[in-house]
């Protein structure tokens, strides 16, 4: 037997005197193929120490405590195992201690197909939590990843940018959002699944990090379980098929380790209609052991992803079309083509330096990124909108008429609706050919594309068996270079680059006329970078434990504007004034141990960020404005935890308080306020929002095979001030037209306060049973309930000019404090039903270890909204009290459908 | 630097290329149609009854666009005609289609599936469509916009050259509503020229006329490109779509290369008329008849003159100010003639054998009583003749006819806006201030519409 490797310290303090130590040791295995696991950790729940077994398996350790406790063993990629024993001085030889390969690997395969999917199309602000949180085996935020994420729940109500996640240490989520692009290393399930995951403001080794969590992507290869993996995979949900090849070496005896993985996911459509998909990823990692205490890997990451996009509908739409509705694709040449793809290629190079002592790890990485991100459109340039779904197109239009409903109209429009409702490229093209080369219709894409370059060093250093300290240092630079590109002129010769609405240039050094391939309307670059530093201390008492980390950093950000727009002939052009920003982040905790069994933790943070880069230039695609009196958003955050670890009952309740101060927020849209109508930014600043509740989730090992959990989630997030507003416009029409001479308008404060957060699900509760076959075979459902869910409100309504009369320039009468509220009540999406099931088998075949994984969501087809938004469209009182008068509004909000039924195949074979 | 820019480039291409799905697409050609026409402009008019119509037979119509929304003169609404030239009836096809010249530009062929469009007329003006209700009344209005691609389809034939029919204002007729026309020597009435073709945001109504002086609407829209354009002064041909509002029939170019206004205004029509050689030759008073009362004009010229805007003042007594106007408007005065002015006709011709030139009331200046000052006045104010003198009483004086005659001696050719005694031979029966003291009786001691 050998010694087992000993990285943390154990809790001395925990010894009672007069006891003697006991020593556990025991061999870990893999189920059914025999093969020895390394590197399994093995600790005592509720005492600070972690082992682990070493290359062939074996473990020994040495614990002063006395009495009974839960000895914990997990191994990646394997379901742990824990099992209660008494510690009375004799030793205790456990044998041989059999994993059982982990289920969970097929569930976060099937993961990935809710992370890269249409969430996506909700401003990308969900896809940060389920990606997140498929390392963690906590129930509570196991279920939010694998339940409740379809309906798009968001764990405490925060946003993706709120957790950072990290590539072998590298923090890569991006300036732009703030949130990490999950499709740059998507289809490459196998090699990414080692993760290191610290929840909400837990100590992190390489980051201060984000207030909702960390997660460390281990890529290197040794770490990797040798072997090869082979996977198929059949959905009907974002995508259709999926095949992912693996090969890795594991640590080889010349120092020399090596993983290669591929993958291919694709779809003609996918549960929305017309949402094709087409991915493919490949990933290549070398790793270097010069000696056990340096190593050194080179990771390569090229990841793409196309697909397409789906949109949100209004009721009026659903009723007539469906859930899985989608205006945004056509027919052409029998085929489906979506008007709204997405690509993302944006490939990975990974350098990292290991150190590892005795009492110090010291990390170094460098990332460097490039590529693209692009959005297709349909462009239309004197030409009727394309979009089917376009408000003078449906039933209601002829309903909402001003002088008077027209019930046959309208019944014309429905029959026209039913029929077609989709992009009718052939009537866009025959647009085109009619008219002397010159396009009407240009089907484009809007283009950033980002060079990255991320620096990160982080040392762990372990003073003595109290006190721990962390260092790191991070810059990231990243240059992006934003324009729209002619993708296909459809037919015509040449596309007019002038602005239609005001009949101005776009470029006004440029031609006018442009063709495909090239850049038109807009034009710009952005340079941001940041360096930030951190430490951290680690202090481990007899009870108790704590740490409180800082964290300083820097952040500029330029534009510069490419194409001089003759909109804004001053500050279209060239570089703007420097964004600098400074910030100061502290963050701590203490957990005290009643027992091994209970404990309680306190955590506290004050972060300080810089608003993200959408955030901070008000129109950037134009000109160069500023976000006037920019300042850092400040984030105060508090929870609480009571974590309980019971022989059969494990779980956790936990309550957070989180207020976000100053923060900016922009939005674009056309609308007819109180002050006149046109195409407007508006800019919120100072705007807070608090983020409060409980969660709750316990787990029942009702017998060997059975396990119940209960999940739950009573929380509020809301506005938390009226923040100020102003409209920004450009002044280029005709002056009778301005909103004002000026280009803005100051438009008061918004009456936000109060108003719920449209940041998912605010109560979700959940019941599941799992049932564990000896034979191999495996199944659970869960039954969830997802309730308080909004849509988000518009703010432009909730400001003074939303009473003004633009025919008078008086306040409506009729705009009474009791008619507004009611007509600007929130109301809740309906509550959500959703019942999951999944199942899996796994069987040895000449010790080749093949499974199978079904998942069906949603078994009982039940149709929810996920989310939605109001449209801005109607910005005074008199409109939207018109619009709303039929029932059937014409701007009446967007909602998302969630999927019906749906299911998800995989096949594995490991050998 | 710029190598690691290149190798940067350089593998990105290969990757993208590498990596890229197949999204391309083919072009596709127009969408047109070679649908064939079932049914005549003609026989889709009989249709209707004088009922909204709601078409459930597979009726096919074909056309030619007449109209054009490119300028935006033109608002979801279609007008065609059933041949490019010379057509015999035109229809207009009310669509919720903006910018519809990206597919049914003027010219364009096109191909009509009736079935389930509405049909009817609101005055003569055929219509088709989708409906408008008002009041639970169902007439033909805007078909919805995604029903049009259902309806309307382009014809896979060339572009067509629609000629315009050449017409004049007096020769319109009600065939050629909604057809693409085309008249000569038409310009803007006077007072219109320079003002903008239409107000902004308004439909507005402009005049056109020809050299004769007959009119006809020109109607703009107020959100049209050319709304501001100031409308021209000169002369000459305009195109458009002929379009009837009630009784009022109207114009609506398509764009500004409509209108060809590049000549002369037409020539003004002179109808006034000065000359100095008409005066007034002889003023009647005679004692045995009031009745018989006239005055004569004389016309000394070699040419007829028309007496437009002519007319015959009296000043009553002393008054100073004008008390009657006669208007010789209508008449002409011939050459080497006279012209004779009666108060009252009958009498006159049973008192003189013939009809006076003109018949006029009681107490107009026709009508003196021999103590009047009477003037004869051209088109433009100017007081060509007089008999007396303004302000004076004519009784005792030199310019006194009361119950006589004052008759201008024959070597006189000219009128005299100053009274000139010896210009005049006068009877009265006082015979003051050298007047001659001889009542005069009618007929025979008066010769009207004789000049010596």
């Amino acid at each position: 037997m050998r010694i087992c490797i000993f990285l943390v310290l154990l809790c001395y303090d925990y010894v009672v005197y007069s006891q003697q130590s006991t020593v556990i040791s025991g061999h870990v295995k893999e189920m059914g193929i025999n093969r020895a696991i390394a590197k399994a950790t093995v600790k005592i729940e509720g005492a600070p120490g972690v082992f682990f077994t070493d290359a062939d398996g074996y473990f020994t350790f040495e614990t002063p405590l006395t009495g009974e406790h839960i000895v914990h063993i997990a191994a990646f990629d394997f379901e742990p195992q824990r099992f209660s024993l008494l510690f009375d001085g004799i030793p205790i030889a456990l044998g041989t201690l059999f994993l059982q390969q982990d289920i969970t690997q097929e569930k976060s395969d099937n993961l990935t197909t809710i992370t890269d999917g249409d969430l996506l199309d909700q401003g990308e602000a969900f896809v940060g939590a389920p990606g997140l949180l498929q390392a963690t085996r906590d129930p509570y935020l196991t279920r939010a990843a694998f339940d409740f994420s379809q309906a798009f729940f968001k764990v405490r109500g925060y946003d993706a940018q709120n957790a950072t996640v990290l590539l072998n240490g590298i923090p890569v989520n991006k300036f732009f959002d703030g949130r990490p692009q999950w499709n740059n290393w998507g289809g490459l399930n196998d090699v990414i699944r080692n993760q290191e995951f610290t929840y909400g403001l837990a100590i992190n080794p390489y980051t201060f990090g984000g207030i909702q969590g960390n997660t460390n992507i281990d890529t290197r290869p040794s770490a990797m379980r040798p072997g090869t993996r082979v996977s198929s995979s059949l959905s009907n949900r974002t995508y259709t098929a999926r095949l992912m090849a693996t090969h890795s070496s594991g640590l080889q005896a010349n120092g020399l380790a090596y993983a290669v993985s591929a993958s291919g996911r694709w779809a003609q459509e996918g549960y929305i209609e017309g949402t094709l998909y087409n991915a493919y990823s490949f990933f290549g990692a070398v790793e270097y052991h010069l000696n056990p205490k340096h190593s050194l890997a080179l990771t390569a990451i090229l990841a793409q992803n196309r697909r397409g996009r789906s949109a949100a509908i209004t009721e009026e739409v659903y009723a007539l079309k469906g859930s899985q509705y989608n205006p945004f694709w056509g027919e052409q040449d029998g085929r489906i083509r979506n008007s709204r793809e997405r690509t993302v290629f944006e490939p990975l190079f990974l350098l990292n330096y290991e150190l590892e002592l005795e009492k110090l790890t010291w990390n170094t990485g460098v990332a460097y990124q490039l590529g693209t991100q692009s959005r297709s459109r349909l462009g239309y340039f004197n030409a009727t909108n394309p979009d089917p779904t376009y408000y003078r197109y449906l039933p209601s239009y002829h309903l909402n008429s001003p002088i008077g409903a027209n019930f046959i109209n309208a019944n014309l429009a429905q029959e026209a609706f039913l029929e077609g409702g989709q992009i009718a490229w052939e009537q866009l093209y025959t647009a085109n050919a009619l008219n002397a080369g010159k396009a009407a219709y240009v089907l484009y894409d809007d283009v950033a594309q980002n060079t990255r370059i991320l620096l990160s060093s982080s040392l762990d250093y372990t003073v003595n068996e109290k006190i721990k300290l962390g260092f790191g240092a991070n810059f990231r630079t990243s240059s992006s270079e934003n324009y729209a590109e002619i993708q296909d002129l459809l037919g015509a010769r040449f596309h007019e680059d002038i602005d239609v609405f005001s009949n101005t240039l776009n470029d006004l050094n440029g031609n006018v006329t442009k063709t495909e391939g090239e850049t038109f309307s807009y034009n710009y670059g952005t340079n941001a970078s940041q360096v930030e530093a951190f430490g951290q201390v680690e202090v481990t008492g007899k009870r108790w434990s704590g740490f409180v980390a800082v964290a300083a950093a820097n952040f500029d950000v330029q534009r510069e504007g490419r194409f001089a727009n003759e909109r804004f002939p001053e500050n279209s052009f060239g570089t703007s004034e420097k964004v600098a920003l400074t910030s100061l982040s502290y963050k701590g905790g203490c957990t005290y141990f009643f027992s091994g069994r209970h404990w309680l933790s306190a955590h506290g943070a004050q972060v300080e960020r810089p608003p993200t880069l959408q955030n901070i230039f008000i129109n950037p695609r134009e000109n160069n404005d500023i976000v006037p009196d920019l300042q850092s958003e400040t984030v105060t955050t508090v929870d609480l935890s009571y974590v309980f670890r019971l022989p059969d009952l494990t779980g956790r309740i936990s309550a957070f308080y989180t207020k976000f101060q100053n923060t900016t927020d922009i939005n674009f849209f056309f609308v007819d306020s109180g002050f006149g109508s046109d195409f407007v930014q508006e800019v919120s600043t100072d705007l807070d929002k608090l983020h409060q509740g409980i969660e709750l989730g316990v787990e029942y090992q009702a017998s060997a095979t059975v396990k119940l959990s209960l999940v739950a989630n009573l929380g509020q997030y809301v506005y938390a001030n009226n923040p100020s507003v102003h409209i920004n416009f450009d002044t280029a029409g005709p002056e009778e037209d301005l909103i004002d001479p000026g280009g803005r308008l100051d438009l008061g404060t918004a009456n936000l306060k109060g108003i719920k957060l449209a940041q998912g699900p605010q109560t979700a509760f959940s019941v599941g049973m799992e049932y564990r076959s000896p034979k191999y075979w495996w199944i659970g459902g869960t039954a969830n309930y997802l309730d308080d869910n909004y849509s988000n409100v518009s703010t432009i309504t909730r400001t003074q000019s939303f009473l003004i009369d633009p025919e008078t320039g008086e306040r409506f009468p009729e705009a009474t404090e009791e008619n507004v509220a009611q007509l600007l009540q929130q109301h809740p999406l309906d509550a959500m039903y959703l019942f999951n099931l999944v199942g899996g088998k796994s069987w040895i075949v000449n010790k080749k270890y093949v499974s199978a994984f079904v998942s069906v969501n949603n078994l009982f087809d039940t149709v929810f909204r996920t989310g939605g938004y109001e449209q801005s469209r109607n910005g005074n009182f008199g409109q939207l009290r018109q619009d709303q008068l039929s029932g059937r509004p014409s701007f009446g909000p967007k909602f998302w459908y969630g999927h019906g039924r749906t299911y998800f195949l995989n096949v594995a074979v490991s050998f | 630097m710029v190598l690691v820019k290149k190798i940067k480039h350089a593998v990105l291409a290969i990757l993208i290329v590498s990596c890229a799905g197949n999204s391309e697409f083919e072009a596709l050609s127009v969408d047109c149609s070679s649908l064939k026409a079932n049914i005549s402009f003609a026989e889709l008019e009989a249709l209707f009854t004088g009922e909204t119509l709601h078409i459930q037979d597979d009726l096919i119509l074909e056309g030619y666009v007449t109209s054009s929304d490119k300028a935006g003169n033109f608002f979801n609404v279609l007008h065609i005609q059933d041949t490019p030239i010379a057509p015999s009836r035109g229809i207009q096809l009310e669509i919720e289609l903006r910018e519809s010249h990206l597919f049914f530009d003027a010219g364009r062929k096109i191909l009509i599936k009736l079935r389930g469009l509405y049909l009817g007329k609101s005055g003569a003006t055929l219509k088709l469509g989708g409906t408008f209700s008002s009041f639970g009344n169902v007439s033909v209005g805007q078909l919805p916009a995604l029903k049009v691609p259902e309806h309307l389809f382009v014809s896979c034939d060339a572009l067509e050259n629609v000629q315009p029919t050449l017409i004049t204002i007096p020769k319109l007729d009600d065939a050629k509503i909604n057809t693409l026309v085309h008249f000569e020597n038409l310009e803007v009435v006077e007072t219109e020229v320079g003002q903008p073709f239409a107000l902004v945001g308004e439909e507005t109504q402009r005049t056109l006329v020809d050299c004769e002086g007959n009119e006809i609407t020109l109607l703009s829209s107020g959100y049209s490109d050319f709304q501001a354009e100031p409308l021209p002064a000169e002369n000459g041909s305009i195109t458009g779509i002929l379009l009837k509002d009630g009784s009022d029939v109207q114009l609506a170019i398509r764009t500004l290369a409509d209108v060809a206004f590049t000549q002369e205004r037409c020539p003004e029509i002179v109808t006034e008329f000065t000359s100095t050689q008409i005066f007034i030759s002889e003023l009647a008073d005679p004692v045995n008849n009031t009745a018989a009362r006239f005055v004569e004009l004389y016309n000394s010229d070699t040419v007829p003159l028309d007496l437009h805007q002519w007319t015959l003042r009296r000043y009553t007594n002393a008054n100073t100010t004008v008390s009657a106007t006669i208007s010789l408007s209508g008449l002409v005065i011939g050459a080497q003639s006279t012209l004779v002015i009666s108060p009252k006709a009958a009498a006159f011709e049973s008192v003189y054998g013939f009809t006076p030139d003109l018949g006029v009331s009681t107490n107009s200046p026709a009508d003196s009583n021999g103590d009047d000052t009477l003037e004869l006045v051209d088109p433009f104010g100017t007081v060509i003749d007089v008999f007396g003198v303004i302000g004076k009483d004519g009784t005792d004086t030199n310019h006194e006819f009361t119950d006589g005659r004052a008759l201008r001696n024959a070597n006189i050719t000219e009128g005299n806006p100053t009274y000139t005694f010896e210009e005049w031979t006068v009877f009265n029966g006082k015979g003051a201030a050298g007047t001659i003291a001889q009542t005069q009786e009618a007929p025979d001691d008066f010769t009207p519409g004789e000049r010596d």
